[in-house]
């Protein structure tokens, strides 16, 4: 008996098993249709937006569908009683094997259930587990394939000529930006050997810097390397501003235009004119008086002196200027004029004004010029300087006076240091932002057509402004000289735009318009404004350089205030 | 094999073969029907009553007066007329003499038999119909406060006309509900009319003899409730007698229109018992749900009451019951 039992429950395994190998098929033939038509959809998805098919997804999709077939099948399959449900259906037992089950749990096996085991028994020797037989779903399978088919189809088409060029492009910016933050790299190294100054250094934080350009990273994506380009080339311009010296380099320009004049001074002229500043500081040692030398000699000195320190003042008086250059000359004349006073008045002066790596001999030297002053130095300056001067009283006060001519010609060729020192800076960091300028109009012109030229090269120095710029691509022009820029920024006319030296961006264009006469009934307001609008607008747009943002700027600034003035 | 299998075994095998020797015996007389005869012998077995509904002339009372001759029991016959009344029927006190005194003695109706022919019973006023109720369910009947055991076993087989519906009054659902089946007699098919006019035409007929008793009859009862059904089974049968619910949310939208009120549990019982009758009957130890699906409908169709939209629409029991049965297949299979 017990065996015929067994018999029943190994029956109803063996037709589980299969139910379940049948039931994992359909699963599997169901999740390859299903995978099929899921990689269809991705497929279109990447071929309508132009792209190859990446092969990945293919083991991805598949696997998600063999995970979720598996999960499927783990809920659907078929249990023990399940199976013995099928077995009464399948076999036509007349739920014989479902209510044997039922008893055998029960634990009925005496009486009439072991009557009704041996009828189950005996009908069950009577079939094989194996008539339940798998039935191909050939429908289903038939659209599976062709979905699996069709989705292998659809990886065969490459990528679209708009995504091959874009990926192109993309490679060549990473290249680019590669190149360009190398180059960058190597720019601030050489900023950083030009500002070994301390007071440079602390203008422009090479620290600062340095992390800036640490921060760069090669990308593919155009606008983020325009943005990233854009962001340290306004970093820099904030270290140009610091670096602004343009009064002291004019001043000393005008000086040395008057300079150039007397032959005297013509070598120091040529080279301020020149801006050959650290010569021009050289030079001006040659007019230092020497102790060592007789009065004689001393008092021509002196007089060489007095003689350029007058011309630099009257530079400096006629230029108007605050500058530093302007106190310097003013300081240089007083000493030279009247050496003992202007010994004081520098003595005096330098406590504030002199740079920290100055000397301090002039402070000592004050002191004496103080001590001298009741002893008649004033009174030998005068006598001196109208007869000449003689004696061992007046020998003294010049001497003294000498001191303080020195002095204020130390501090100026200090001054001519440092400025040739930022000039140096100025010209590393306005080549590297030339540089960035160049690389972010290349990059803009190398990402794609119908962008304009972002932003122009205004050559400030050379007077032209070749300027390509604007929004719309095309060629602008400009009349518009330095000198007229110089002049415009030493009369406060804002309405001239003021160009930035040897770089900048041009946004001045000249329009010719057709001869004729008559008047304009309209106002202008509503062009000012609509180019206020377009300005503004391209003002606000990340890949156009700092220069041209600033210059945009700034002219519609000066328009306003034009009209306010009016 | 144990003994208890060995006395079951023989006590099925008892069942089988007076089962198939009674229904042998009545069909020498009776031409067909031959599910009729298999429900109302089921039905008898189990010691239900029977209610047949055949226009006239198709067997129905022979039918009935041949399983009584077969099973040699007290068989007796009440035709209902509107005139009727209780007493004529479970029986009355009446006066008689007894040792010079006049004393009321219980005169036993016609109730007191093994088979009783209610041969149309829808004829009688609904007060006779109900004198019946006491008598199919309790087996006993109660007069004059003393209560009287009936005979065992004790059937009803009645019958009705559905065609001819003056002057009758129709079964109250309390009575309708205590028939253990409600078969309908059908028209002969064309070979067996022949047939029953071949044996009713002629000198002779058919001598019906006895093979069974009322012993057999009640001891076949007895294995019956032995027969056993698997939970599943069981759960198949709830699930089937509550779809007749118009209440019950899984009810088909047909029974939810069209019904008013459900079978009730007797029914389930009914079936069941009749289902464990079919199991024996097919060799088989257990129930199964076909054997369900097969007695459902006569053992539900008198138990169903139909809404005014389904007495309206034509709607009948049969119909509704199949196609509960027929979707719970459904979704068994499923």
């Amino acid at each position: 008996m017990s065996k015929r039992f067994e018999n029943i429950d190994g029956f109803v395994r063996r037709v589980r098993t299969r139910l379940n190998r049948h039931l994992g098929l359909d699963i599997l033939v169901r999740c390859l249709g299903a995978a099929g038509a899921a990689l269809i959809l991705v497929a279109l998805s990447y071929i309508l937006r132009g792209y190859h098919v990446p092969l990945f997804w293919y083991p991805v999709v598949l696997l998600l569908a063999l995970a979720g077939g598996l999960g499927w099948w783990a809920v659907r399959r078929r249990s023990f009683d399940q199976a013995a449900g099928y077995t009464d259906e399948h076999f036509q037992l007349k739920d014989a094997v479902s209510s044997y089950e039922g008893f055998s749990r029960a634990d009925k096996h005496e009486g009439i259930y072991e009557l009704q085991a041996e009828h189950t028994g005996s009908a069950l020797e009577q079939v094989h587990a194996a008539e339940v037989k798998y039935r191909w779903p050939l429908r289903t399978a038939l659209i599976c394939g062709a979905l699996l088919f069709s989705s292998a189809l659809l990886t065969l088409r490459a990528d679209s000529p708009r995504i091959t060029t874009a990926r192109l492009q993309a490679e060549q910016i990473l290249i680019e930006t590669e190149q360009i933050n190398e180059q960058i790299k190597d720019a601030l190294e050489e900023i950083k050997e030009e500002a070994k100054n301390e007071e440079i250094e602390k203008l422009i934080v090479p620290e600062q810097l340095d992390k800036m350009v640490e921060e760069l990273k090669e990308t593919p994506d155009l606008k983020d390397a325009m943005r990233q380009y854009a962001k340290l080339e306004k970093q820099l311009h904030k270290v140009l501003s610091k670096l602004e010296q343009r009064k002291d380099e004019q001043l000393y320009q005008k000086m040395g235009k008057v300079l150039q004049k007397h032959d005297r001074a013509k070598a120091l002229g040529n080279r301020l004119v020149k801006k050959q500043y650290k010569e021009a500081a050289q030079e001006l040692q040659k007019y230092k008086i020497d102790k060592k030398a007789t009065p004689e000699e001393q008092r021509k000195q002196l007089e060489k002196v007095k003689s350029v320190a007058k011309h630099m003042a009257q530079a400096a008086k006629q230029n108007n200027s605050s500058c530093k250059a302007a106190e310097l000359a003013k300081r240089l004349d007083q000493a030279a004029s009247k050496p003992g006073q202007a010994s004081n008045s520098s003595s005096q002066g330098s406590g504030s004004q002199r740079p920290k790596g100055a000397p301090q001999n002039s402070q000592s030297s004050g002191a004496k010029g103080s001590s001298s002053k009741a002893s008649g130095a004033k009174g030998a300056s005068s006598k001196g300087a109208a007869s000449g001067g003689s004696g061992s009283e007046g020998s003294g006060s010049e001497g003294e006076g000498g001191e303080g001519v020195n002095d204020s010609l130390d501090q100026m060729g200090e001054s001519l240091d440092g400025l040739d020192a930022k000039c140096k800076a100025q010209s590393a960091i306005q080549s590297l932002c030339k540089s960035l300028s160049e690389c972010q109009g290349k990059l803009g012109n190398g990402s794609g057509s119908g962008k304009g030229k972002g932003q122009g090269q205004g050559d400030g120095g050379g007077g032209d402004c070749d300027g390509d710029g604007g929004l719309e691509p095309g060629t602008g022009h400009s009349d518009r000289t330095n000198s007229n820029i110089n002049n415009a920024s030493s009369t406060g006319d804002k309405s001239v735009l003021k160009g930035q030296k040897s770089q900048g961006p041009s946004i001045n264009t000249t329009e010719s318009a057709s001869d004729g006469s008559g008047s304009s009934a309209g106002s202008n307001k509503r062009l000012i404004k609509q180019y206020r609008h377009q300005a503004e607008s391209f003002i606000r747009r990340e890949d156009v350089s700092e220069t041209v943002k600033s210059g945009v700027k700034e002219y519609f600034e000066s328009i306003h205030r034009t009209e306010e003035g009016d | 094999m144990t003994t208890r299998t060995v006395s079951a075994k023989q006590a099925i095998e008892h069942f089988c073969t007076t089962f198939a020797a009674i229904k042998k015996e009545i069909s020498k007389f009776i031409v067909g029907q031959e599910d009729v005869i298999e429900d109302v012998l089921s039905a008898v077995v189990c010691g239900g009553h029977v209610l047949l509904e055949g226009v006239p002339g198709l067997g129905k009372t022979a039918l009935v007066q041949t399983i009584s001759r077969a099973l040699h029991l007290k068989f007796k016959r009440i035709q209902f007329t509107p005139d009727l009344l209780p007493a004529d029927v479970v029986g009355s006190n009446i006066l008689i003499q007894k040792d010079n005194e006049k004393v009321f003695q219980f005169e036993p109706g016609p109730v007191f038999c093994n088979i009783l022919l209610a041969d149309e019973i829808n004829r009688a006023t609904p007060k006779t119909q109900s004198a019946l109720l006491e008598t199919m369910q309790e087996k006993c009947v109660t007069v004059a406060g003393t209560t009287h055991p009936l005979d065992k076993p004790f059937f009803v087989l009645a019958t009705q006309n559905p065609i001819e519906q003056d002057g009758t009054y129709p079964l109250p659902e309390a009575q309708l509900d205590r028939f253990f089946f409600k078969l309908h007699v059908e028209m002969p098919s064309h070979k067996e009319f022949s047939q029953i006019i071949k044996r009713t035409g002629g000198t002779t007929e058919p001598e019906i003899n006895i093979v069974a008793t009322g012993e057999d009859m009640l001891k076949m009862g007895r294995i019956v409730r032995h027969i056993p059904i698997d939970e599943t089974v069981l759960n198949y049968l709830v699930h089937v007698v509550r779809l007749t619910h118009p209440t019950v949310d899984q009810a088909p939208e047909a029974v939810r229109k069209y019904v008013r009120h459900g079978a009730s549990p007797r029914a389930a019982q009914a079936i069941l018992a009749a289902s464990r009758v079919r199991a024996m009957l097919a060799g088989r130890y257990h129930v199964a749900r076909d054997d369900i699906n097969a007695v459902a409908v006569p053992a539900m169709r008198h138990r169903l009451i139909l809404s005014f939209e389904g007495e309206a629409e034509g709607m009948t029991a049969d119909a509704l019951i199949q196609e509960i049965v027929t979707r719970m297949s459904v979704a068994r299979s499923a």
